[in-house]
């Protein structure tokens, strides 16, 4: 039978009720073109894209229990962009589409909300849609996205839940805050700096490591460090490092489908050199980012969601508790968060149009600035999405590439720009 | 490209402060290399406008009533009696709440400002009640004095927590500023009342307060490291 709704997942419907206005669990993938964005035939690339994702035509509903995606006939509608970066998607009600389009100059910029999607998910959408744009402005011919994809909204974390496999079961230490002031509500400061891939890379392998391991180092001995100079008890330093299960379990999803991986480096234990950072950091990862353990952290989701407690919870109350529980269980034990997109690729033809992608991590209170990365042809993309105007976390981090011989590129929306 | 000379890293603009450090770069770009940057828009807050409206919303809904918690008793009082009566009690209490909320809704600029009105519509509050029904004095013998000792002493206090030392030496004056607010009403309403003794009669009552002050002011200023060491000795667990 075919049905007019979808379910969230496992992952989207806890994020579903977390949403304040701080925690808008909104991020933002854009894409820099050499041309100017022309609204109109964005808008009538967008209405094309839907037709080919028609998963993507949907309103957000509320039931009793949970929220869902409901099928429409309506159509989201492209606008300049006016507000401030990753903004709340649902401040009237939930009656919309849980993500926006917009442009400025020659940027093209996608809202999603977590829970219809997550990076990955977000990223094919945005291929179309910048495939279709291109096409429509005559820059790319008619043949470019023939390759359809079988694109689903299938939740994936069923799919691969063993009924046999134990949830994960360690628990964590109260993590390190960073001291740093909140602005004011709606305001997002995000500091992207632009590196070249290829410098980092070396840097990487002159400590026998990977690029996401190394950037990971260098942010954690940026929050050891700013620890050591504003505080005097020490408490750990933990990133959470989302990974994408796509690459591990086979599935064609366009939901969800990762988990949170917890990297912990604890300088109540001693001082950490460089070199222990790294080891420490590689060994966590080997030690999570693999298929046996990843099935834990699955179990460990599905199971958070079927528990039969919270389901029976209705809505309303869910929403009043999720983002206490959320900002007391979840946020409290990160210090921050790096997700890694990993490097985007089209065709050489639409790839010849395109000067870049750019990644904006969703904010959020317990963790006030988190780091989004996204490779595209030669250069990456370091972005800082944070809720202070205190740039000291990026200062600190950026300096250290600098003093590393990297050059390093800043745009950033900070008041003084 | 531009730089910043602090942090190294290169910019998009010139001619404004380093977006990490603050440090003022200096012009190097010529007009063309600015022109191809995307840029940012002049970003809006979802949440400014909607929170402005909702507290002018509220105020406004609160003059309304207001304006009928005037409107209303002075005609009933009118067509009863005829002429103002009780009704300018509940007029002058509309006017001092306006003043209030006029503060405190913010439209009202600065501290010192703030201060001024508030202090001016309890002032003219407490000598129009009195006022009201023929002078009786009291406004003026007992209710702005008590209101001018209060100020001052909770100035004194505000001046002492912005220095704030230890929260030994600010509980010490805080006990010891309602010291001197308990004797100075006493003092107050002993003149009014034209008694012969207007010196403090419960000393006794007082006499721990005081007692208590002083040992938290005495421990705040100077307890000798000698009998640290002693108590530390003594209570180190």
């Amino acid at each position: 039978m075919k049905t007019d709704w979808y379910k969230l997942d496992s992952a989207g419907k806890l994020y579903a009720s977390t949403v304040t206005s701080r925690v808008s669990t909104v991020f933002r993938l854009s894409v820099n073109l050499y041309i100017s964005i022309d609204g109109e035939l964005l808008q009538e690339a967008l209405e094309e894209t839907l037709e080919e994702v028609a998963s993507f035509k949907v309103v957000v509903k509320r039931g009793v229990f949970w929220y869902y995606f409901e099928k429409t006939t309506s159509l989201p509608v492209v606008t300049k962009e006016y507000y401030y970066p990753c903004s709340n998607l649902f401040f009237r009600g939930r009656n919309t589409f849980p993500y926006r389009v917009l442009y400025y100059n020659k940027k093209i910029s996608l809202e999603l909300s977590h829970m219809l999607t997550d990076g990955t998910g977000g990223i094919e959408f945005l291929k179309l849609l910048v495939k279709n744009y291109l096409r429509k402005e005559g820059l790319v011919s008619e043949s470019v996205s023939e390759d359809k994809k079988d694109y689903n909204l299938d939740n994936a974390f069923f799919q691969h839940y063993e009924k046999v496999v134990p949830s994960y079961q360690e628990t964590l230490d109260k993590a390190y805050k960073i001291p740093i002031r909140l602005d004011k509500r709606g305001v997002y400061h995000v500091t992207t700096g632009n590196v070249k891939t290829q410098a980092i890379k070396n840097l990487a392998k002159q400590h026998q490591t990977s690029i996401t391991t190394y950037l990971l180092a260098l942010y954690a001995e940026t929050l050891i460090e700013i620890q050591r100079m504003n505080s005097d008890k020490k408490r750990p330093i933990s990133i959470n490092v989302p990974v994408n299960l796509r690459s591990f379990f086979d599935s064609d999803t366009l939901q969800n489908f990762f988990v949170s991986v917890p990297i912990t480096i604890d300088p109540r234990l001693g001082t950490y050199s460089f070199q222990d950072i790294i080891e420490a950091i590689s060994i966590d990862l080997k030690r999570f980012v693999n298929e046996k353990q990843l099935k834990t952290l699955i179990a460990r989701s599905v199971r958070g969601e079927r528990n039969m407690l919270l389901r029976s919870l209705p809505l309303f109350v869910k929403d009043w508790i999720s983002p206490m529980v959320h900002a007391r269980f979840g946020e409290n034990y990160y210090t921050s968060s790096i997700s890694n997109l990993g490097l985007i690729a089209l065709e050489q033809e639409v790839e010849e149009h395109i000067e870049r992608f750019e990644f904006y991590p969703p904010p959020s209170i317990g963790n006030k600035i988190k780091v989004g990365l996204i490779s595209h042809k030669a250069n990456m993309y370091i972005t800082f999405g944070s809720l202070s105007n205190d740039s000291l976390v990026e200062r600190m981090f950026f300096r250290k590439l600098v003093r590393e011989g990297i050059h390093v590129k800043i745009e950033t929306n900070r008041s003084a720009y | 490209m531009a730089y910043c000379p602090k942090c190294g890293v290169s910019v998009e603009k010139d001619q404004i402060p380093c977006p990490l450090c603050y440090t003022y770069i200096p012009k190097v770009l010529s007009d063309e290399e600015l022109s191809d940057a995307n840029g940012f828009p002049a970003y809006y807050s979802l949440y400014e406008n909607l929170l402005h409206f909702f507290i002018r919303s509220v105020y406004r809904v609160l003059c309304v009533l207001l304006i009928l918690g005037f409107l209303v008793p002075t005609i009933v009082d009118l067509s009863l009696n005829g002429e103002l009566t009780w009704s300018l009690y509940s007029s002058l209490s509309v006017l001092m709440s306006w003043s209030f909320l006029h503060v405190f809704f913010g439209y009202v600029k600065r501290m010192r400002n703030k201060l001024t009105v508030l202090i001016a519509a309890a002032s003219i509050g407490l000598i129009g009640f009195d006022s009201i029904d023929g002078y009786a004095g009291w406004s003026v013998e007992i209710a702005i004095p008590i209101v001018v000792l209060t100020v001052l002493l909770f100035l004194a206090n505000i001046a002492i927590y912005r220095v704030n030392v230890s929260w030994l030496r600010q509980s010490g004056y805080i006990i010891f500023s309602l010291l001197i607010l308990c004797i100075g009403i006493e003092f107050i309403l002993r003149i009014y009342l034209h008694e012969e003794d207007v010196f403090i009669q419960s000393a006794g009552d007082v006499i721990l307060s005081i007692i208590i002050g002083a040992v938290l002011l005495l421990a705040s200023y100077t307890v000798p490291e000698k009998w640290k060491e002693k108590l530390k000795r003594k209570f180190h667990i």
